[in-house]
């Protein structure tokens, strides 16, 4: 574990779910910051440090960025092509997490780069250790140049 | 009789060559004697002249000079007498005779043969008489006398030597008994032969007469011989042609010089050639030329086709043959007559027995007289059963006072036209039509009635008129449009449809007219130039076009055009047949329009099942995700976090059932639809205003609703439904707006009129304008709702037609959404 903190942009329109995925993450204390977007608009602006997140510090460089597809304004997958379309953004990895498990919504999503497809288990201790693996690998095992 | 032929000039020659009947006897008398007389005094110029020359010989001769003077006087005066052209010819002959007679004498004188002299002077008086007449033989004599006493003198007086012997006597006595002896002998010599002169002439005066009454009969013998039709020839037994008429000649065309060679050889081998059975007939000619007594008949076939009828008798003088008469008569006209009558009743007979029509001869009675054998056979009667009946036996007897009536009025002339069936011996009808015609039969006036047996005119005419019948339903009931041209593109037929895409109520309306007489002048030009390569080259024309009828609608037609062919195989016209597609077309659209909606509705059910699969395992996930928290705080005791999972788990969960139920809702749209009404939009909108009053109020907004909008057909509750919505989200996203106002108008301009509802809240970005209408889809998050009202009223406006969308320049500046509606027709 590198001391620096490991900074996770979470783009969740249901704050229930938000919370359990910010909860999972504390529960393995994996990742030491999130920040939680409600909708695809706003995730952008915080990537470019738009409107809200114009001021500095507001909105760091994530790590990597937790993307659910269904969005209030602007869908997760315009969000994924935005960020993919854009030379410094397309670097950090996109994880879509969604409940969708639709075989449109996965051709799409890979075909728009994403790094990694997870659809979210209705059962509890899958969720759970979901978030556990998804932590351990993209933020512990994975290796990233910054 | 002449025959009118055209070189008349033979016949007339002919005529005159024919055999003559004549008795020459007084006429030759008088010719004789002129012809005599003529001679004579062209002679006796010859003679004077010789006399005149050989006088002046002689007086020279004897040197008696004086004579010569004399001679000149008497030459000069003859001569002259006998050039006079007037002179009778007795003149003329005497003078001659004297000139002779004084020469002879001269000559006898000087020879001395005074005897010779004196018979001279004797006989020169008498043939005086008897060759000329009782002038010229008194003038002789005296001529006689004169020289007697001249030589007599010249003698007494001594100036002559010689003197003539009964003067020359110096006696006077003697002298003068001399000369009465001789005046004496001459004069009863004279008296004696003018005695015979005049009883010949006498006789044959009579004569003359008797032969000129023979003349005159015979001449018109002539006349009738030669203007009878009949040819004449007769010939002797020796077979000379002892005479013949032209009519002969005519018939048979013989030639001038064979029958002028009156022999019955040339005659009969020219004729024989014509007739023919040239054997036959010369034997019948040989044969009666053997029995001079027989008479013969017969009749000749000539091989121009012309008969003659021969006719062969005896020629009698007495009781002597003394020839034959050939009588021919041309009978060609009279027997090809009689043939040809023959044959006409032949004819006739055969006619009225085969003819199939049955004919009935009436009396004045209207009882059958005759009947052909038609009758018989077709009927079942015999001739005997039916003639003397009355002709009502052949009607049936229920329409016998109906046939009756018509028969006496046939009688009468006032009809002549029958429809009554004949009926058969054994009671079998049969439909005929009767015409009647009155005529004789035998003398007497009858009645001609002609049936026709009509039975199978009748039966081919119903099944005629069947078949016609049932082609015309066919094609009066074909769904098609049916019309059939002739070649000059006037309408021949016409069928119901065609009639009425015309305009026409009637076949008869558009038949004989062109195209040009019913289209415009371009349509009419199209039609006739399509129709042209069918009539010209009887080549099928195919095409799907369309046309509106006299109601305004189009229909679409496949339509096609193919020749037809007379019996000759001739293409005498064409048969058009148009076929409805426009239902076909409708339903064509249809299905694409089916289709189009179908695969929207595909479309729309698959983005539902992904927004619902997704949107209702949210709620679920949260569900579980939090009752894993809960059983963690709860092992662990965080009471606090209990209460926050237990919430967490409570809102999930009525947010599911909310979802349900609005997914329920959504799914109603469309399918329990309320019957359609009549709906004043301004109603509807204050109506809604009024259900979400509260909302309205808890933000102070105030509301507008335009007394002019329009009013629509559709579901009610559902429309209102669609305003309520609509003013519901208008107050829900007014923001911090001070003076928070909504809108309600329309826009007659546009076309339809479109509805408004404009708020002046926090707008929408223009890239949202699409997604606010979908399912689920909230612009902002945490925004209360689940995101369906928009998708409902977006469903509503299109099951009712119409469409929906939004209008806003953007955050902040306030939106409109605008739909439009089918308009009410009673609006």
């Amino acid at each position: 574990m590198i001391g620096e903190p490991l900074i996770v942009l979470l783009v969740e329109d249901n704050p229930a779910h938000a919370e359990m995925v910010i909860r999972s993450f504390q529960e393995h204390r994996v990742a030491n910051k999130i920040y939680h977007v409600l909708d695809g608009e706003a995730a952008l602006d915080f990537l470019y440090h738009r409107g809200p997140f114009s001021m500095p510090d507001v909105s760091p460089r994530p790590h990597i960025i937790l993307l659910d597809l269904r969005l209030p304004k602007i869908g997760g997958l315009q969000v994924l092509q935005e960020i993919k379309k854009d030379e410094d953004l397309l670097s950090i990895p996109v994880i879509i997490l969604t409940t969708s498990e639709a075989e449109r919504d996965l051709t799409m999503a890979y075909e728009n780069h994403t790094n990694s497809y997870l659809v979210k288990p209705i059962d509890f201790a899958k969720f759970s250790q979901l978030i556990n693996d998804l932590g351990l690998y993209w933020l512990a095992w994975n290796r990233q140049p910054w | 009789m002449v025959m009118q032929k055209t070189n008349a000039g033979r016949f007339t020659r002919r005529r005159a060559t024919s055999g003559k009947l004549t008795i020459p006897l007084p006429s030759a008398i008088q010719l004789w004697k002129q012809q005599l007389a003529n001679g004579i005094a062209r002679a006796s110029l010859a003679v004077s002249i010789l006399a005149l020359i050989s006088g002046f010989y002689y007086a020279y001769s004897i040197q008696a000079v004086w004579l010569i003077p004399l001679y000149i006087i008497l030459v000069a005066l003859l001569g002259l007498v006998t050039l006079l052209p007037k002179a009778s010819y007795t003149l003329r002959a005497l003078g001659p005779l004297v000139l002779i007679y004084l020469m002879a004498c001269l000559d006898m004188f000087e020879a001395g043969r005074t005897g010779s002299a004196r018979v001279l002077l004797i006989a020169l008086p008498v043939l005086s008489l008897l060759f000329f007449d009782l002038r010229a033989g008194v003038l002789t004599l005296g001529v006689s006398l004169l020289t007697l006493a001249v030589f007599g003198w010249l003698y007494t007086t001594g100036q002559l030597s010689v003197g003539l012997g009964v003067a020359n006597s110096t006696n006077p006595t003697i002298w003068v008994s001399n000369t009465a002896l001789f005046t004496l002998t001459t004069v009863l010599l004279m008296v004696s032969a003018h005695y015979l002169i005049t009883r010949l002439i006498n006789a044959l005066s009579k004569l003359e007469v008797n032969v000129k009454e023979n003349e005159k009969l015979l001449s018109l013998q002539q006349a009738v011989f030669d203007a009878t039709v009949d040819g004449i020839l007769a010939v002797d037994p020796t077979g000379k042609v002892t005479t013949y008429n032209r009519r002969f000649a005519e018939m048979w065309n013989i030639p001038e010089e064979i029958i002028a060679s009156r022999s019955n050889i040339p005659i009969l081998a020219f004729v024989r050639e014509q007739v023919e059975n040239p054997a036959a007939f010369m034997a019948r000619v040989e044969e009666l030329y053997a029995h001079p007594y027989a008479e013969g008949d017969d009749v000749l076939t000539l091989r121009d086709g012309r008969i003659f009828a021969r006719h062969s008798t005896p020629q009698r003088l007495g009781d002597e043959i003394v020839g034959r008469v050939w009588v021919l008569r041309d009978v060609t006209a009279e027997r090809q007559a009689a043939e040809t009558l023959k044959q006409s009743q032949r004819n006739f007979d055969l006619f009225f027995n085969t003819l199939d029509d049955l004919l009935f001869v009436l009396d004045v009675q209207g009882n059958i007289i005759h009947v052909n054998q038609t009758v018989c056979r077709k009927l079942g009667y015999t001739e005997a059963e039916l003639i003397g009946q009355p002709v009502l036996v052949v009607h049936p007897p229920e329409r016998q006072a109906e046939a009756a009536c018509i028969v006496a009025a046939m009688l009468t002339g006032e009809a002549e036209f029958c429809p009554v069936p004949v009926i058969t011996k054994d009671g079998r009808q049969i439909p005929v039509e009767t015409r009647v015609i009155t005529g004789e039969w035998d003398g007497r006036p009858a009645l001609f009635g002609v049936t026709r047996d009509i039975s199978q005119l009748k039966l081919s005419e119903e099944a005629l008129a069947r078949e016609r019948n049932l082609l015309r339903t066919v094609v009066d009931t074909l769904p098609d449009i049916i019309f059939a041209k002739d070649r000059n593109g006037r309408k021949i037929l016409s069928n119901r449809n065609d009639q009425w895409m015309l305009g026409a109520s009637a076949e008869a309306e558009v038949v004989g007219k062109t195209d040009w007489d019913v289209y415009s002048a371009d349509l009419a030009a199209r039609y006739t130039a399509e129709d042209q390569p069918v009539l010209d080259e009887g080549r099928m024309f195919e095409s799907e076009g369309s046309f509106v009828d006299p109601l305004g609608q189009r229909h679409w037609v496949l339509g096609s055009k193919r020749p037809f062919r007379d019996h000759t195989g001739e293409i005498a016209g064409l048969v058009g047949i148009y076929h409805d597609i426009t239902q076909l077309k409708q339903a064509a659209a249809e299905r694409e329009a089916l289709i189009t909606d179908l695969e929207a509705k595909n479309a729309e059910l698959e983005r539902f099942t992904y927004t619902v699969s997704h949107d209702l395992k949210s709620p679920l996930i949260t569900i579980k995700g939090f009752l894993g928290f809960l059983e963690q705080d709860t092992l662990k005791g965080r009471v606090e976090q209990v209460k926050h999972d237990i919430d967490m788990i409570a809102n999930a969960a009525d947010k599911m059932q909310q979802l349900l139920d609005e997914l329920l809702e959504l799914s109603r749209i469309g399918r329990l639809v309320n019957p359609p009404q009549t709906v004043s939009l301004t109603e509807l909108a204050h109506e809604a205003a009024g259900l979400v009053a509260g909302q309205l109020t808890a933000r102070g907004v105030q509301v507008d609703i335009a007394p002019n909008l329009p009013t629509v057909t559709g579901d009610r509750p559902r429309l209102r439904e669609v305003l309520e919505n609509l003013l519901s989200n208008a107050a829900k996203f007014m923001g911090d707006q001070p003076h928070p106002h909504i809108e309600v108008g329309v826009r007659y301009a546009e076309t339809p009129p479109v509805v408004y509802v404009r708020d002046n809240g926090i707008g929408i970005a223009p890239q949202y304008h699409e997604k606010v209408f979908g399912l689920f889809e909230k612009l902002d998050a945490v925004s209360e709702g689940t995101g369906i009202g928009l998708a409902i009223v977006k469903r509503i406006v299109e099951t009712h037609g119409g469409q929906i969308w939004v209008e806003s320049e953007g955050a902040g500046r306030g939106s409109a959404f605008c739909f439009t509606l089918p308009q009410s027709n009673q609006a």
